[in-house]
């Protein structure tokens, strides 16, 4: 060999080893440098996380009963982005095909059109992330089927999912609430601060409503996971058994709720409506707080008109979702049903949207039950004393001229004689009131101009209570101030309605004595009926105005001992009555108990009531309306009354509010009674549900009509 | 005219020494086995064997056994025709090798008509035969080499420019057909092939110049003519845009091999997943695993020592074939031994280069290792040969 071959083959030897360096630099850099970073990749690329959702926990009342339990449910959905990915015809053959099977699955009662499927599909109130329910609570041989025959049936699902199961059907629904799939928002929300011990998925559910809102963070379970190592197909091929978590399913919630009480209360209030509306047309609503006055707990929490939670699992349908805002079902769902529920209220036709929980999202004038504040605040700001006594004649002036604005009467025009505190709170002396609400307008260059809405405050009127429920209205308690920046909006909003003048508004929102009269009576005012019911318990308990709650105790799942939070009494303030409290007592006792008084406005609605088993106090209130805006006639009043245990073993409050059902001792005082008078004669510690929390509201109705004594505010 | 030398000295050396034992003999064949040679290409055949099983075993149980056995058997079957190849003398090639040129030439033309060569993933490069594909281009590489050695080494280091381009046609036509199947990989170890065997043979440089500036020009041409298919481009081109997004999906899926080979290997890291526990690997998330890729799955489970150990004694092969080249002691030996090791490298460091990114993505087999009848005993053949010069070195 030539030593130019030699160098030649040298040459080639260098070269390879320079390739097969260079070899080996590129697999340090990969595997060591740079390693760590493709560890990640490789780790992400061939795992799967599956999260496993935990069941939630179970609410009871404060007895041990069960109000909403899981159960499990097979559904068939229809996968929203598998399904677009077929041609026309695959999709109307594979809702041919669904309607078809569905029909003869046994457990879906009706028949499932093709339609239905159409409807549903374009349901926007269903989660794009998770597949639309088309059936629900199938048998297992059809959830193997369909399991099975995947091929004919593409982008439909089966899965077996954990469902809210409600045994009293509407029973509370207004405090137990929904749980529904996490809107974009609260998953905005959500993913960036996630609670990292129960972190969500977008596909997750959390309470919409009610205590599943409230005490969502211990209904909630903290969900569990699988980790799979999976093929590039991202089909599995074994666990990772060592990162297996298991779902804990979450805590349980006992409320502070007494099922039988809260079903005689929704009895109570259906059966009065039906007699108040007998007869008529309206939309029936109302609702009634029984609460335990010593510690704030709220024993009973109706409102009507109602629904059934049951209806909500799953997701909620645009009729269903329709249904609850009060519209026929038939009709559009989104921007469309707002726009209706809009011109439905310029039509004065306002529609009656169920999941409104009205014991404290519905701020009314709280009529004569307000006299207890307005009271309570001519005591502070000392215009008078227990002993005060007043002329009642029947009317009261507040300026000169012969103007419903200037001269204000009683209800019902005749005069009540010589009152004072406790004998104007019996029969209810208007004209004792506007005398109080004027004279506390006149002093104002020595009390302030709002001397009456700062002492009512001290009730807690104008501001929220504190209660564990979402969504709690603050009522409203009008100042000079407020009234004037009203009137002044409504001049920018439409200024021809004062004549395009500015001072024309002015003159509208000026405060005067009959605005402090109004108040005085409880007309200007709005309040919530657990408002009236926590101020009234704050008088009944000697002066503490309590935070209601509807929490008994948190324990850990199924262990009803292993508590975790239990409910706490908690004083919002300490009231001082001035030495009033036995005017007080008595005057409200006179209200549905002749022994304390004659003329009480609810004494017939009382008598025969166990006065000796729970001794009672009572206010009723008949608030005016104003004119229907579609005929032009004055609207039925609506209908209140408060009343409570005086002294003895237990400690009752309940507040019952009735719209358009007239005289507060016609339908609100009986829908009280209903409830306290099984509770004082013990025949409520006998009573049980019946099954499916079923209420026959007809028979109940009958049952109580002689109950509506009285034509008295 | 070394051959007949060789041949007849031989039959002599017997005649004259009946009664000695052959393994008295210092020249004898049979006392020069390169055991070095043989032990590395059947450590590195073995792991091969391993690794194409963790790659087609799945990952459960029951394990699927059927590739490792296929591997086996053929790696039983390479050894058989390596150890025949080294008894036979190398030095009669010079004086068929026209045949066995002619007849790899013959299997290029025979496998591009359509019904007798099958197509797979667009090239048309497969006989199909009874439980067994025969890939001609792989052959093809050795006959090239057989034929350059066969004809150069009767030039006997006379070269002027006609005798040039009859090298380069021996070269060239294979590589022409290659091309047309079209086979890219096997196309470009060729051309690496034919300069270096051009250079041992000496052609002076100011010719082979000119030839690299050819060549240059002409893959220019064959990228942006259109000749190739788009996949095959995004395959040759995606490494070197490995930062940027994709624009198609052939680039896409290239990418995605890429991406998914970079994982795997650089999931090993030190000292590897571990045999059988490579995520990467078990999931089959790089395609071709188990031929072109298999390097990734070497990287994944047995780290960067295990990585350079089989670099390592695939350098072992390399330098053993190159020291062979260099101790043959006639110009044919030379040029063989020549050809078969810039084969080897050019295949190793495509193969592996690409599993990481810095070379283009060919479908070339890494020697030995990756799974494939054809590349296997193709590599055994040659490995034979070298033996066969190898031992012959003072006979």
């Amino acid at each position: 060999m030539s030593s130019d071959s030699r160098h030649r083959l040298g040459l080639l030897a260098v070269t390879a080893i320079s390739l097969f360096g260079a070899l080996l630099a590129r697999l340090w850099f990969l595997q060591i440098v740079e390693g760590d970073s493709f560890t990640l990749q490789a780790e992400g690329n061939a795992t799967q996380e599956v999260i496993i959702p935990a069941p939630r926990g179970a609410i009871y009342d404060r007895n041990g009963v069960a109000l909403v339990q899981n159960r499990q449910s097979i559904i068939v959905g229809i996968d929203r982005q598998a399904y677009a990915d077929l041609d026309d015809d695959e999709q109307a053959d594979l809702k041919q095909r669904l309607s078809a099977a569905l029909s003869f699955a046994k457990p879906v009662p009706d028949q499932v059109t093709v339609d239905d499927i159409d409807a549903k599909l374009n349901d926007t109130r269903y989660s794009k992330f998770r597949p639309v329910p088309i059936a629900e609570d199938l048998t297992v041989e059809d959830e193997i089927y369909f399991s099975e025959q995947q091929d004919r049936y593409p982008s439909v699902v089966v899965e077996r999912t954990t469902v809210r199961e409600y045994p009293f059907g509407s029973l509370a629904a207004h405090v137990l609430g929904y749980v529904g799939a996490l809107s974009d928002t609260q998953w905005a929300d959500l993913k960036d601060h996630n609670d990292a011990a129960k972190p969500y998925v977008q596909t997750d559910e959390i309470g919409k409503a009610g205590v599943e809102a409230t005490y969502e963070e211990y209904l909630r379970g903290t969900p569990g996971k699988r980790v799979y190592e999976v093929d590039r197909a991202g089909d599995i091929v074994r666990e990772v058994v060592a990162k297996r978590v298991d779902p804990k399913p979450g805590d349980d919630l006992y409320l502070s709720l007494d099922a039988r009480v809260q079903y005689k209360a929704e009895e109570a209030l259906q059966a009065q409506l039906l007699n108040a509306f007998q007869g008529r047309e309206g939309a029936a609503a109302g609702s009634m707080v029984v609460m335990d006055h010593s510690t704030g707990q709220v024993r009973a929490m109706a409102s009507y008109p109602t629904y059934d939670p049951s209806d909500l699992v799953g997701g909620i349908s645009c009729p269903v979702w329709r249904d609850l805002q009060g519209l026929d079902r038939e009709g559009p769902c989104g921007d469309d049903m707002t726009e209706e529920i809009k011109q439905r209220k310029e039509d004065g036709d306002p529609v009656t949207p169920k999941l409104l929980n009205r014991a404290l999202q519905g701020s009314y004038p709280p009529a004569s039950t307000f006299k207890l504040a307005s009271s309570y605040a001519a005591l502070k700001v000392g215009l008078i004393t227990p002993q005060t006594s007043y002329a009642d004649g029947g009317s009261y002036r507040l300026c000169d001229g012969d103007g419903p604005g200037c001269l204000k009467q009683n209800s019902g025009g005749t005069g009540h004689g010589t009152v004072n505190l406790q004998t104007a709170l019996t029969v209810s002396s208007d004209v004792f009131f506007y005398w109080i609400g004027d004279n506390v307008w006149a002093q104002r260059e020595t009390l302030g101009e709002t001397a009456m809405q700062d002492a009512v405050a001290d009730l807690g009127y104008g501001a929220k209570s504190g209660i564990d429920l979402p969504g709690e209205s603050p009522g409203q308690v009008p100042t000079p101030d407020s009234e004037l920046e009203l009137a002044l909006a409504l001049y920018d909003a439409d200024p021809a309605a004062y004549d395009n003048d500015i001072e024309n508004a002015k003159q509208a929102g000026r405060w005067v004595g009959g605005f402090s009269a109004d108040m005085a009576i409880g007309q200007k005012v709005n309040a919530t009926p657990l408002q009236t019911a926590n101020a009234y318990s704050a008088l009944a308990n000697g002066g503490s105005l309590l935070q209601p709650s509807v929490m008994e105790k948190v324990t850990a799942a199924g262990e009803p001992d292993q508590v975790v939070v239990a409910h706490e009494r908690k004083v919002i303030r300490t009231l001082d009555f001035f030495g009033a409290e036995p005017s007080y007592i008595a005057g409200f006792r006179g209200v549905v108990d002749p022994t304390y008084g004659n003329g009480g406005t609810a004494q017939s609605a009382f008598s025969g009531f166990p006065f000796s088993s729970m001794p009672l106090g009572g206010k009723t209130g008949t608030a005016q309306t104003g004119e229907d805006p579609k005929t032009g006639y004055e609207r039925p009043d609506n209908s209140l009354f408060v009343g409570f245990s005086v002294g003895g073993p237990t400690a009752w409050t309940a507040s019952a509010m009735l719209e358009y059902s007239g005289f507060g001792a016609g339908a609100a005082a009986p829908a009280v009674r209903m409830v306290l008078e099984p509770i004082a004669d013990g025949s409520i510690y006998q009573f049980r549900i019946p099954s499916g929390g079923d209420i026959d509201a007809e028979s109940a109705a009958e049952q109580s009509a002689g109950l509506g004594g009285g034509g008295a505010d | 005219m070394a051959a007949t030398y060789g041949s007849t000295s031989g039959r002599r050396h017997r005649a004259r020494q009946p009664l000695t034992n052959w393994r008295s003999n210092p020249a004898s064949p049979s006392r020069h086995i390169d055991l070095v040679l043989v032990g590395a290409v059947f450590a590195v055949s073995m792991l091969g064997a391993v690794m194409v099983y963790s790659t087609t075993r799945g990952a459960t149980e029951p394990y699927d056994r059927s590739y490792l056995v296929r591997v086996l058997m053929f790696i039983v079957l390479g050894g058989a025709m390596m150890g025949a190849l080294a008894m036979f003398d190398y030095r009669k090639l010079r004086d068929f090798w026209p045949f066995v040129y002619g007849g790899s030439v013959l299997l290029l033309l025979l496998v591009l008509i359509p019904g007798i060569g099958s197509r797979t993933k667009g090239t048309q490069g497969w006989f199909q035969l009874p439980g067994f594909q025969l890939q001609p281009s792989e052959l093809a590489k050795l006959g090239m080499i057989i034929g350059f050695a066969g004809l150069a080494s009767q030039f006997r280091g006379d070269l002027d420019n006609a005798r040039v381009v009859m090298l380069l046609g021996i070269c060239g036509a294979p590589m022409a057909l290659v091309l047309l199947q079209p086979d890219l990989g096997t196309t470009l170890v060729s051309v690496a092939v034919t300069f270096a065997l051009l250079l041992v043979a000496g052609v002076p440089g100011r010719i082979l110049g000119g030839l690299a500036v050819a060549a240059i020009l002409g893959t220019t041409v064959v990228l942006t003519s259109g000749l190739l298919k788009e996949y095959q481009v995004n395959r040759l081109t995606t490494y070197v845009r490995q930062d940027e997004a994709a624009t198609t999906d052939s680039d896409e899926q290239a990418r995605f091999n890429l991406d998914q080979s970079k994982a795997a290997i650089g999931n090993g890291g030190l000292w590897g997943q571990g045999l059988f526990e490579g995520k990467q690997t078990n999931g089959r998330f790089v395609p071709e695993q188990r031929t072109d890729f298999i390097f990734s799955a070497v990287g994944e489970q047995l780290g960067f020592v295990g990585s350079s150990m089989l670099l390592l004694a695939l350098g072992v092969i390399v330098w053993r074939v190159w020291r062979t080249a260099q101790l043959a002691r006639d110009e044919f030996g030379t040029l063989l031994c020549t050809g078969i090791m810039v084969m080897l490298v050019v295949q190793i460091f495509e193969n592996v280069g690409m599993t990481m990114g810095i070379m283009p993505i060919t479908g070339i087999p890494l020697p030995f290792v990756s799974y494939g009848g054809s590349a296997l005993l193709t590599m055994f053949v040659s490995m034979g040969l070298v033996l066969s010069v190898h031992m012959r070195r003072f006979s």
